[in-house]
């Protein structure tokens, strides 16, 4: 049995972690619930954040839709279920996965995976050793990881920075956007089949890695 | 029992740089052509610190800078982001610069610096995107006039391995770019 509490409309939740599994869920519910109950839950002078922390304990939080959340961690998988306001998260080397952000999405791992189902905002993803797939993004994007791939599917209406060092750039683009691209790769072949257009522009540079843009 | 040896300790602010993707680089381009990219890097440093800082040492693909004033570093830190961007397009050469900065009193050992603020700020910098500077709350607590065409962004609660407590990070960002 967790402890249940209700939280103010838009109060973020803060959790930091030395190497537990996060689980956070957001359902269609009032109250913010942590499990195991019985931990020490503060709450900033304004109410507008709610902050537990954890050393190894694994933790499953319940908040209601729409909550913005913050997880800082060592290690220790983070997984974000459902729907989210504004979400960040850094680790040094959990994997991080996010299924939606109606915000922005702020998520860096030194050497983790790390997945967004869809960002209705603005994401940045970065990581040093992992790969990166973000299934939708509503505006601008920027991912950059040394050792991975990078995966993005937009909506066409942001700019787009990806980066990877070693690693292959896939970009599928809404049907009916067309984007100016500057793509770079120093040992592979970059393309697009794309109409060039001045839509949104996407910027791709791999220094041993494959560059395509298509159609998603 | 010997006496614990007098230490100097120095208030300021650290900033490391780290360029991503040198080994591939290398790899593909030979080492003359990672020769060059580091003298790049090390001339556009040494252009824009200027008098406002010192390149404390070299660190192999990445330097460690030292600034009396935090402004200082920062202001270097993003124009210097700036100096990179254009470098890596004009030249074609994969610039692509991580810098961490955090203030602090490390001890100072000879023209060099060691402790837990100095841990802290190579902490930092794993953290940072190529092309992006990453800066301590301790940093910008230091910084009281806002600075033109700067802003401050939490990036959130940041554990970094080996440091007890959580330190929140900035992204330090153009005005224009927020």
């Amino acid at each position: 049995m967790g402890t249940r509490f209700p939280i103010p409309e838009g109060t973020r939740l803060r959790v930091l972690s030395v190497s537990a599994r996060i689980e956070v869920e957001a359902k269609d519910v009032q109250d913010m619930e942590i499990e195991p109950g019985g931990r020490r839950v503060e709450v900033s002078d304004d109410k507008h954040v709610v902050e537990t922390r954890t050393r190894s304990t694994n933790l499953k939080i319940t908040v209601p839709e729409g909550t913005s959340v913050s997880v800082g961690t060592v290690s220790g998988h983070v997984s974000l279920k459902g729907r989210f306001g504004t979400v960040k998260v850094s680790t040094v080397s959990a994997h991080i996965e996010v299924d939606e952000a109606e915000g922005d999405v702020d998520i860096r791992s030194i050497s983790g995976h790390l997945e967004v189902e869809r960002c209705g905002g603005r994401c940045r993803a970065n990581t040093k050793s992992g790969r990166i797939e973000i299934g939708w993004v509503g505006k601008e994007v920027r991912a950059q990881t040394m050792s991975g791939g990078i995966e993005v599917g937009t909506a066409g209406q942001g700019d787009m920075e990806l980066r990877s060092i070693s690693g292959r750039i896939e970009v599928a683009v809404d049907p009916g956007r067309h984007p100016s691209t500057r793509l770079k790769t120093l040992s592979g072949k970059a393309e697009s089949s794309l109409p060039p257009g001045s839509d949104f522009q996407i910027k791709a540079r791999t220094i041993s890695g494959s560059i395509r843009v298509e159609e998603g | 029992m010997t006496p614990a040896a007098a230490i100097e300790t120095r208030e300021g602010t650290i900033v490391f740089t780290d360029l991503s993707g040198f080994t591939e680089f290398t790899a593909l381009r030979g080492d003359a052509a990672a020769l060059s990219l580091l003298d790049l890097q090390e001339r556009l440093v040494r252009e824009q610190i200027g008098d406002s800082g010192r390149i404390v040492k070299n660190l192999g693909d990445g330097l460690m800078l030292w600034f009396d004033e935090a402004q200082d570093a920062v202001r270097v830190s993003i124009a210097l982001q700036e100096r990179f961007e254009e470098a890596s397009g004009e030249d074609d050469e994969p610039l692509w610069v991580r810098i961490g900065i955090h203030f602090g009193s490390p001890v100072l050992r000879g023209d060099d610096f060691i402790g837990h603020d100095v841990n802290v700020a190579a902490r930092i910098v794993d953290l940072a995107a190529p092309g992006e500077v990453l800066v301590s709350e301790a940093c910008t607590a230091q910084i009281e006039a806002p600075l033109d065409g700067v802003v401050f962004e939490e990036i959130g609660p940041t554990i970094m391995k080996g440091i007890p407590e959580p330190v929140p990070l900035y992204r330090v960002m153009r005005s224009w770019d927020a």
